[in-house]
């Protein structure tokens, strides 16, 4: 069996003690959207952000373009390729949102087609353009996230992670950035790794995904699958 | 009273002002990027005015052309002292561990002087030393007066480094939020070498040029790291601009204060000052948390 572009296999994580990761795995072909989702706690935020090197696991590998990832290390994964846009958006409140944009574009390659990349941000959210000078930290939760993302497309990335992505924002808006998100995975090839909590808004993005549950990978299916599947509907679809 | 002398004293306060705002805004930029409180910043001072005295018995060095490679040597010796111990104890838990660490070595530097140096006060001459300019019948020492400037210009430099910079924007971006700093492939562990770095080099600017109107003793640390932190706290720690007004505040109270109050009360009177304004601005705190 050949390797999936993206592939995480048998991940285990502590925090001090606590394990809260069991044998993680999930894979993604390039250009798929995959969706973790699980209720709160389940693990999904702790596996993507093992993935982005945030956090080191204690076992399991992560391989990303037939290249291992290095555990705990960021900017690693960064140069790889594989960006985050965190969940809670951690932007740099006291910076412009042009500035914001800016530190986006961190590698060699990033920083040098930063004018383009920037130009395609503007055009995807023109609000961010008439706000360019404004502080980050004075724009609405919404625009934060388009920041955010926009941030994250900045790297120039060949996977990424959107942690959380909807967690109190209008629906509207969402809808907007992931609107722009399928675009994009279905233009240029890039893969999306999604985590939600909000299932059904997931499943409608995605192409396949994960149900985590106490740290480990329950079910797993295409979208429809899982949208179908009576313990996923009972849980979390609330039918 | 003669107002003469008051204004003489309010413009010799501005000049010492400068001195402490500098070092103020040092211990603040390290704060406010790493969230540690440096306890040995006055001691770093002190490493650097030792630095001048050297400079100026063995090649000769005027403090005030000195100033560069003070800074360069500082920055290098901060950075070291980040990267080989600081950065270290932070991972583990808490403050505490930094809070021994810092003040543990500003002991130690103390001591180190104490050997190396005895406990002599040590002065150096610069181009400018014991010349006084009259200006509208006041007398300006004209070190005091060049160091200000020095001071001034540094202070400029560093906001605009901050700014516009590419080091000085990852530098503010790991200050507003570590983890995005992380997730945009920022290496904040190298960037608060730097920052610390950075601080160490401003104390040194500052240490150089107090050196050209000032003596070194190995205990000399205290005095200035004392008057940092009132600096730090009266301005806000963690803003910059705070720090910087508050140096200069403390300056003008110590010097118009001992003119008023006569000099054996200027340290009463500063410490009475510096705890009514704690008062105050918590009493503000309190009501706008209220309001």
């Amino acid at each position: 069996m050949g390797n999936a572009f993206f592939k995480a296999s048998g991940l285990n994580v502590k925090y001090g003690d606590i394990q809260v990761l069991w044998d993680v795995s999930f894979e993604a072909e390039k250009g798929e959207i995959i969706a973790l989702v699980g209720s709160n706690g389940a693990g999904k935020s702790t596996s993507v952000k093992t993935v982005a090197g945030l956090i080191r696991h204690t076992s399991g590998t992560i391989l990303f373009d037939e290249k291992e990832i290095p555990g705990g290390n960021a900017r690693a994964a960064i140069d790889a390729g594989i960006i985050l846009v965190p969940e809670g958006r951690q932007l740099f409140p006291q910076m412009t949102v042009y500035e914001n944009l800016e530190m986006g574009a961190c590698s060699k390659t990033a920083e040098s087609r930063k004018k383009e990349t920037l130009e395609k941000v503007f055009d995807w959210f023109p609000k961010l353009k008439e706000r360019k000078n404004q502080m980050a930290g004075t724009l609405s939760g919404g625009e934060q996230q388009m920041v955010a993302f926009s941030r994250g497309m900045m790297g120039l990335p060949r996977m990424l992670i959107m942690d959380e992505p909807s967690l109190g924002l209008a629906p509207n808006i969402v809808d907007d950035i992931f609107r722009i998100a399928r675009q994009v995975a279905e233009e240029t090839g890039l893969t999306i790794l999604l985590v939600e909590q909000d299932v059904r808004k997931a499943l409608r993005l995605a192409n396949r995904g994960y149900v985590l549950e106490n740290g480990v990978v329950n079910i797993t299916g295409t979208a429809e699958e899982l949208s179908n599947n009576e313990e996923v509907k009972k849980a979390y679809l609330g039918f | 009273m003669d107002v003469g002398i008051l204004v003489q004293a309010l413009v010799n306060g501005i000049m010492i002002g400068g001195i402490y705002a500098m070092v103020g805004m040092s211990l603040n930029m390290i704060f406010g990027v790493m969230k540690i409180t440096n306890f040995c910043q006055g001691e770093i001072v002190m490493v650097s005015m030792y630095i001048t005295y050297l400079l100026y018995t063995y090649l000769g060095l005027d403090p005030f052309l000195a100033i560069p490679l003070v800074a360069l040597i500082m920055f290098a010796f901060g950075a070291m002292l980040q990267s080989l111990l600081i950065n270290r104890s932070i991972k583990e838990d808490g403050d505490q561990n930094v809070l021994f660490l810092t003040c543990c070595l500003g002991i130690f530097l103390t001591n180190t002087a104490l050997l190396l140096f005895s406990s002599n006060y040590r002065t150096v001459e610069s181009i400018f030393s014991n010349q006084v300019m009259k200006v509208f019948g006041m007398n300006i020492s004209l070190p005091r007066f060049v160091s200000f400037l020095l001071l001034c210009l540094a202070t400029v430099l560093i906001f605009l480094m901050l700014k516009h910079t590419k080091l000085g924007k990852q530098i503010r971006a790991t200050s507003q939020n570590p983890t995005g700093a992380q997730v945009t492939g920022i290496k904040t562990k190298f960037i608060y070498t730097c920052t610390y770095g950075i601080g160490a080099a401003i104390a040194g600017i500052a240490g150089a040029c107090l050196m050209s109107f000032y003596y070194v003793y190995p205990s000399v640390g205290n005095v200035y790291g004392t008057r940092s932190f009132i600096v730090v706290t009266m301005g806000g720690l963690g803003n910059v601009w705070g720090a910087f007004s508050g140096g200069f505040v403390l300056g003008i109270l110590e010097t118009v204060g001992s003119t008023i109050v006569g000099a054996a009360f200027k340290d009463t009177l500063v410490f009475v000052v510096f705890i009514l304004i704690l008062v105050i601005k918590e009493n503000l705190n309190i009501k706008r948390k209220r309001g």
